[in-house]
This record gives structure tokens, sequence and C-alpha cells, in this order.
């Protein structure tokens, strides 16, 4: 899987970069995945020290082995309530070239192999509706998946009209 | 064996030493055989001469050795190429060597690794051989100093010829060839030699600079200067042999006066300094590994961990209980290795401060000599080990008080004279260790802080009205100001006004404090104190609301628990404490950082006295929990920087703590 933006060609191209393995993950009843080779490992719950002056979606700081990560809160990033800590929360750490970063999720699902075919762009919703911090929509087992390109999700300063693009394309699939 | 080597044998060449002269007599007829045209018949001559030997007593064959250099060195400028048919030589033609471009390519026949190798190798041997020159000139009768010199340059030519670097080899070659003939007594070495050896050991630093930056089979500029000092090289180098020529001949020609005066007064100068203690040059061998930086903070963080890890075995219930006393043993035992452990790792990082020191050194020589002013500059704990990541940070507030020492704080000989003070002016770099600190200070004995120019510019600038009530501690502080000189001139070494300040800011920066001691006429002394390391902070935890802190102890200056009758209100909504008759201003954590939970009656909880001078404030915060060493890390990638929060530590509870900038808490704090 190459890292950055992969080229949006139509599920019936042979080669779709975007094919491949993904973590899944759920924000309230949502299905995100993100590219495993992008995960370095998934903890459980632990301590995180708030971070004054900062974002709200950066909940705070964790000591992982000895080296501090910043963690981030999704479901804020993507304007939706703050994540409530349950059992099930869970930090999935990303670790890039450029980046090492944990994302709260409330629930970690399965690991997918998503096949080129399976994958669709994500449909345009007009110019309020941000979709560029998705790869695309994958589709398989007859669920909906919403495909992140977490590097872009992570760097990008706001992100608020996403929820929207996600929630939208949530309703149309069902529909 | 081709013609450098032969030259380097024939320095080695020890004239009572028969075999050893043998030996280079055959290879000396080797190479005759091998060579080409030109360099075939000076070889021939140097056969011959060789020949004409046999028999004669050492002085002779030590003249001869002399005459067989100017041979040998004849035949590698004759620019016919060496007999290994290597790379054909520079010319000695000035019009040749103008038209081509001050480039060099660095040869592909070696890698990367290899040639980093070369530039560490002769980094320290330029530096040992610059540490010499600058012994010798306090020691000027020490033999073993200009072995040293020699012995830098030698190894520096073997090496560059070695790896096809020419340019570093020329310099090196004719920086050798000059001194050969000092070592051999056949001159002194005098305060020329000694600025020619520095430009060229500079001309090899910088060109090893630049071959940092590249990369075998690419090309480098040479520095600015280069041909002249091949040139000065020359001329020196003839020069004095004309001398001697001459002198040889009893008829001495015009330039041999001028050139002998010169040397006189250099001889003058040597025996004017005040003998200063002679450093015996340490040669005892230590053995070292070279380790990547990454690998070693990889291994900080790890016995980070393993500290914390066992800690949190410790303070288990079980263990906390006394129920298992033969386990609590073992545990309490394993934690006392690990601690030892985490002392080990942090000595790894610490370096010695000569490199820094010596680079002071040769500022003040170099400063001295600009500005006229005779000065002995001596040092002292250089041993004296220091954080890696220090050392460069130290270097600056340094360089900025040598250069106001030797710019504005000696006089001139002239003055000192008229004063009834001795010509040589001292300066004094010192390092010790000072509870658990260290401590550096550059001492004077110049012409000390006038008190009336600093408090003129203080009225004039508008910083005080008047100096009644002053003490000199206070307008001496005055100067760290920004913009600050009381220098009456600007000059090309010092006095733009931005000297003091800046040091006091990279002093702060590593967390120390500088003070300044003086007395009018007897000099002035400039004391900086700092950890010994960065990477450990040393911090009192502080609780705001259910948040803690590190609040690190070098910025805290006292911590009360307020009475009502101390805390003023401006205006109902700023707050001042009364702390021993000065009013601070009081900054609340809380609101800073907007914690919801915390303590908001400034009676129930504690004011930390922070800062220095100006910005000496109060910060409000609830308690004072306990004091602490933490190891200071970066908050990670993908976190911008956060204003007031210095870095963040694991705590002993394995959960990251945030260090607070009070430097940036009170910038915040005056913006809001």
């Amino acid at each position: 899987m190459q890292n950055g933006r992969p080229p949006h060609q139509n599920q019936s191209g042979g080669i779709d970069s975007r094919a491949g393995k993904y973590l899944t993950f759920f924000l309230d009843n949502e299905e995100y995945g993100v590219e495993i080779l992008k995960v370095q490992e998934i903890i459980g719950r632990m301590p995180i020290t708030p971070v004054p002056l900062t974002s709200r979606y950066i909940r705070g700081v964790i000591n992982l082995r000895g080296k501090i990560h910043p963690i981030m809160d999704l479901k804020v990033k993507f304007g939706m309530d703050q994540t409530i800590i349950t059992d099930e929360t869970c930090i999935i750490v990303i670790n890039t070239a450029s980046l090492m970063m944990g994302i709260l999720v409330d629930k970690v699902s399965e690991v997918v192999n998503v096949a080129s075919g399976d994958i669709e762009d994500t449909p345009s919703f007009g110019a309020d509706v941000e979709t560029e911090y998705l790869l695309g929509v994958g589709k398989t087992g007859g669920r909906i998946r919403l495909l992140l390109d977490i590097e872009k999700v992570i760097t990008a300063s706001d992100v608020i009209n996403f929820k929207k693009a996600a929630g939208g394309g949530n309703e149309e699939a069902q529909a | 064996m081709d013609l450098n080597h032969l030259a380097i044998s024939l320095i080695e060449l020890d004239p009572e030493n028969i075999s050893d002269f043998n030996a280079f007599k055959e290879n000396l007829v080797i190479a005759q055989k091998k060579a080409r045209g030109h360099v075939k018949d000076i070889l021939g001559q140097a056969c011959a001469e060789i020949e004409a030997w046999q028999g004669y007593d050492p002085e002779t064959r030590r003249a001869g050795i002399v005459r067989l250099g100017e041979l040998l060195e004849q035949a590698m400028d004759s620019g016919a190429g060496n007999s290994s048919g290597a790379k054909p030589k520079k010319t000695r033609d000035v019009s040749l060597e103008k038209m081509k471009s001050l480039k060099f390519t660095l040869s592909n026949e070696f890698d990367a690794d290899l040639l980093n190798e070369f530039i560490v190798e002769s980094m320290e041997c330029s530096n040992m051989a610059e540490s010499a020159i600058l012994g010798w000139e306090k020691d000027p009768n020490n033999q073993e100093l200009l072995n040293t010199i020699f012995r830098g340059f030698h190894t520096i030519k073997g090496t560059s010829s070695f790896i096809n670097l020419d340019c570093v080899k020329d310099v090196a070659h004719k920086a050798e060839s000059m001194l050969v003939r000092v070592r051999d007594g056949q001159e002194t070495f005098t305060r020329g030699h000694a600025d020619l050896s520095l430009k060229s050991l500079d001309m090899t630093k910088s060109i090893l600079e630049r071959m940092k930056s590249s990369g075998p089979g690419q090309q480098i500029e040479l520095p600015l200067g280069y041909e002249e000092l091949l040139e000065d090289l020359k001329n020196f180098i003839s020069g004095t042999r004309d001398a001697q020529v001459n002198d040889l001949s009893a008829e001495p020609a015009i330039n041999q006066g001028s050139r002998e005066g010169l040397a006189r007064k250099d001889g003058e100068i040597s025996a004017e300094q005040s003998p200063a203690v002679s450093q015996p040059p340490d040669q005892i061998i230590e053995s070292t590994v070279r380790v990547k930086i990454d690998r070693l903070d990889k291994l900080l963080d790890t016995v980070g961990e393993l500290v914390i890890a066992q800690t949190m075995v410790g303070q288990d219930d079980l263990i906390v209980s006394g129920k298992y006393r033969e386990l609590s043993k073992k545990i309490s035992h394993a934690g006392k290795i690990v601690r030892e452990l985490q002392d080990l790792s942090m000595i790894l990082r610490m370096v010695p401060l000569k490199g820094t020191f010596q680079k002071m050194a040769r500022l003040a020589r170099d400063l001295s000599q600009k500005n006229g002013k005779k000065v002995n500059f001596t040092i002292e704990g250089e041993d004296i080990e220091i954080d890696r990541n220090m050392v460069d940070m130290v270097a600056d507030p340094l360089v900025h008080l040598i250069r106001n020492a030797v710019d504005h704080g000696i006089e001139t000989p002239d003055e000192r004279r008229l004063l009834g003070k001795p010509e040589d002016a001292r300066i004094c770099l010192t390092a010790g260790h000072l509870e658990g600190s260290i401590m550096l200070t550059v001492l004077d004995d110049g012409r000390g802080l006038s008190r009336q120019k600093i408090v003129d510019k203080a009225i004039s600038r508008g910083l005080i009205d008047t100096d009644e009530r002053m003490t000199d501690q206070e307008v001496w502080r005055m100067i760290f100001q920004p913009g600050f000189s009381t220098a009456e001139q600007v000059t090309e070494v010092s006095g733009r006004g931005v000297g003091l300040d800046v040091v006091c800011q990279a002093v702060e920066a590593l967390r120390g404090r500088i003070e300044v001691q003086s007395s009018k006429g007897q000099g002035c002394t400039f004391i900086l104190r700092m950890p010994l390391t960065m990477a450990i902070t040393d911090g009192m935890v502080v609780r705001v609301g259910s948040q803690r802190y590190i609040l690190p102890i070098a910025n805290i200056q006292k911590a009360v628990r307020p009475v009502e009758a101390d805390i003023h209100t401006v205006n109902q909504r700023a707050e001042m404490l009364d702390f021993r008759g000065d009013l601070l201003p009081v900054f609340r954590l809380h609101r800073l950082f907007d914690i919801e939970d915390a303590q908001t009656e400034l009676t129930l909880g504690l004011l930390v006295v922070i800062g220095e001078g100006q910005q000496r404030c109060a910060l409000f915060v609830d308690d004072l929990l306990t004091q602490t060493q933490v190891v200071t890390k970066l908050l990670g990638k993908g976190i911008n920087k956060v204003q007031g929060v210095a870095g963040g530590a694991i705590m002993s509870d394995g959960t990251v703590g945030l260090i607070l900038d009070t430097a940036g808490i009170v910038n915040m704090a005056r913006s809001d």
C-alpha cells in the first residue's frame, strides 16, 4: 500500500491501490477502516494526560513504552460528541513516516480484506461536504465501511464537514 | 613506493640509524628507476647525493637529508606526475592555478563510511594539533608539543593522500615541510609558524566540513583563500630557507634583515610571555567506540521504562503489605541494580568540555592579536563532562563573554603599563562542579564594569530614574537587559549591543543562571551555573485540580502560602502578592490552562514565585506534592508546540506528566 493519496480510479480498473487489508472500528454506529499497514498496534484504555491549550480533539498524551504519543479523539475531530471511555474503548496507534499518533475509537471491529471490486468512490455531496479524507467506501459482507485516508485526517486542522459526508454516505447506503 | 611515501619516510629518517637509512636508499633507487622524464633526473641527483654520504658522520647526513628533501620536493612539484602514475600533481604555475576552478572532486573509490571515518579522524588530529599550537605559545620550549603539532599534520597528510584527497594533502604537506625544519632544530618555532599552522588547520577543517555534506564522487568547492594559503606557505618556507642559505654563505641579503628582525621580535614576544603552567599533553590512550546517538537514546528510554516498571513492582500491594519479607528484599536489591544501570546510562551521554575550551582558547588568541592586546589565556577543568546536547549550547555564551573580555574588559598594553599592571592580561576560563551542577567562570583582570557608565546608560534608556539605593549587584544585572551595551563604539568584534542579553538567554535556555562580580580596575568575573544535563529535570510536582504538572526547580524561587494581608487586588481583577516588600503579579495556572476543578481561593492554595528580575511573578497552584527527577521528552509528532509546556516526562506511576515552561507561562499571562 502506498502512502499518500492513491489514484481514485474506477473499481472496474485492474489494480486499485486502495485494495488491501483494513482494520475496521466503530465510532458510534458508523464503521470505519484504516489501512492495516499504517497501524502499529492496538492498545486498551490507559490513563491519558490532558494537555492544556490544545485543540479539543487532542485528548492528551500517553506513555507507550517510554515514548510519549499524542491521542486524538477521532469523534471530536469529526464533529461528534466526545468519546466516552468504556471497557470497549481502544487506542489505535498509527505509525507512518510523517507521524506517530494514537486515535481513540469506541470499539475495534475486525481486519477485513477489501478487494478492489468492493471499493466505490465516495459520492460527491456538493461544496459543503468534504470527502477528501475518504479513500472510498468499502462494501463487503453487506456492510458499508468508510475507508479513511488516516494521514489526511490527522494532519488536517479541521474536518468538521466530514461528519456530514460520513453520515450522508451511511444513509444513502442504507437506502 | 611513490614520492609521497618517500618524502614521508625521509622526514621520519633518523640520521643515526644506519639500517633505516639503507632501506630508504633502496626505496629511492627503486623510485628512480620507475620514474620518467624530469622526475627521473631529479631523483638521479638524489641518488648521487645519498651515495656520497656513505661513511660520513650523522651531522653531515642531517644536512644531506635537508638537501634531499628539497630535491624530492622539486620532483613532486615538477608537475610530471608521480612515479606510480596516480593523479597528476598540481602545477606550481600560478597562472594555470588561477585558471583552475576552485573545485575538488572526491574520489569515488572509497565509500561514504570510510570518508566519514576519515573526516572524524582528521578533525581529531586537527584539534589535537591546534591545542598543541596554543599550548606552545605559552610554553615555547616544549619539544613534545612541537612533535604533537608535527604528528597532527603528518597523520592528516598520510590519510588524505591515502584517499586521494589532494586538496587536504597539499596543505598538510606544505605545513609539514615547514615544520620539519623546526623539528630538526634548524629553525626555531615562531609566531609566523604558529599562524600559518593554525591557518592550515582552519583550511583543513573547513574542507572537511564541506566534505561532510557531500559524498564519494561528488564535487566540493574549496574554501576561499585556499590558493593564497598554499602560496603563503610556499613563500614562508622559501623565505626562511633563503634566509638560511644566505646565512650559511655569510652574505646577508636585503630581505634577510627583515626576516631576522621579525624572528627576533617573535622571540621577544614569546620570551616576554609569563611562563604559564605547562600542561603536559595527556597521552593516555583510551579506547572508545562510536555509537549512533539514536541507539543511545533508545537505550535511555528503555532503561527509564525499566526503572518505572521496577518501581511499580516495588509499590505493589503484595510487597507493600510486608507479608513477604524475602521477596521484598529481592525486589529492593533488583531496584538498586536498576538505578545503578540508570546512572550508568546517563553517563554515556556525557562528553568532556575539552573541545569547547579549545575553541575558546583559539578565539582568545585570535582576538587579542587582532586588537593588539596581550592576553594570557588559561583554562582549567577541561575534563569536566557535560551532556553532549549541551556542549554546543554552552559554546555560544562563552564566545560572547570572551569577546567582551578581550574587547572591552582588557586594556591595551600601554594603558596597563600606566596602571602598573602586568602587560599580559589574564583571562581565565574554568569549569567545576558545584552542588550537582556545573559552574563555568570567565575571569579577566581588565578594567571591570563601570557603575557610572551603566547607570548613565540605564537612565538614558529610561530603565531607571536614579541609582540611589541600588546595590552594585542590581546595577550589574542591568547589563543583561536587551540592547544594553556600554561600549562606546561598535567594533568588529563586539559592541553591537546584543552581547549580554543573548548570553543571559542562552544560559536560561540551559536552565542555568548567570552572575557577575566586578571590581573597578581589578577585573570582572562572569559565573555561569547550569545543570549537568538537560535530559534530566529536577522538578517539583504541583497539583492544580485533578492535574499534576512538573515545575523545574531551577525556576522556583520560593513557595508561599499567602495570608489575606499579602494579597492586593487591582481593579478587582488583577492580583498582586506582597513578597518581602516587592509586589509581584499573581497568575493563576488554573485560569491559564482552563482547569475547572481547581482551588480558586488564593489563601487555600500556594503561590510559587518564579522567574527572574522583570519576569518575576507568583504562580497560583493548589499544592506542591513532591520533588522528582524526570527525563524530558517531546510530546510527540502530531502535536504542535504548546505554550507554557516545555515537554513531557514519564512519571513514577507510568503516566505522562507535563513539564511547565515558566517563561512561556509568564509571556502567556502577560499577553492575555
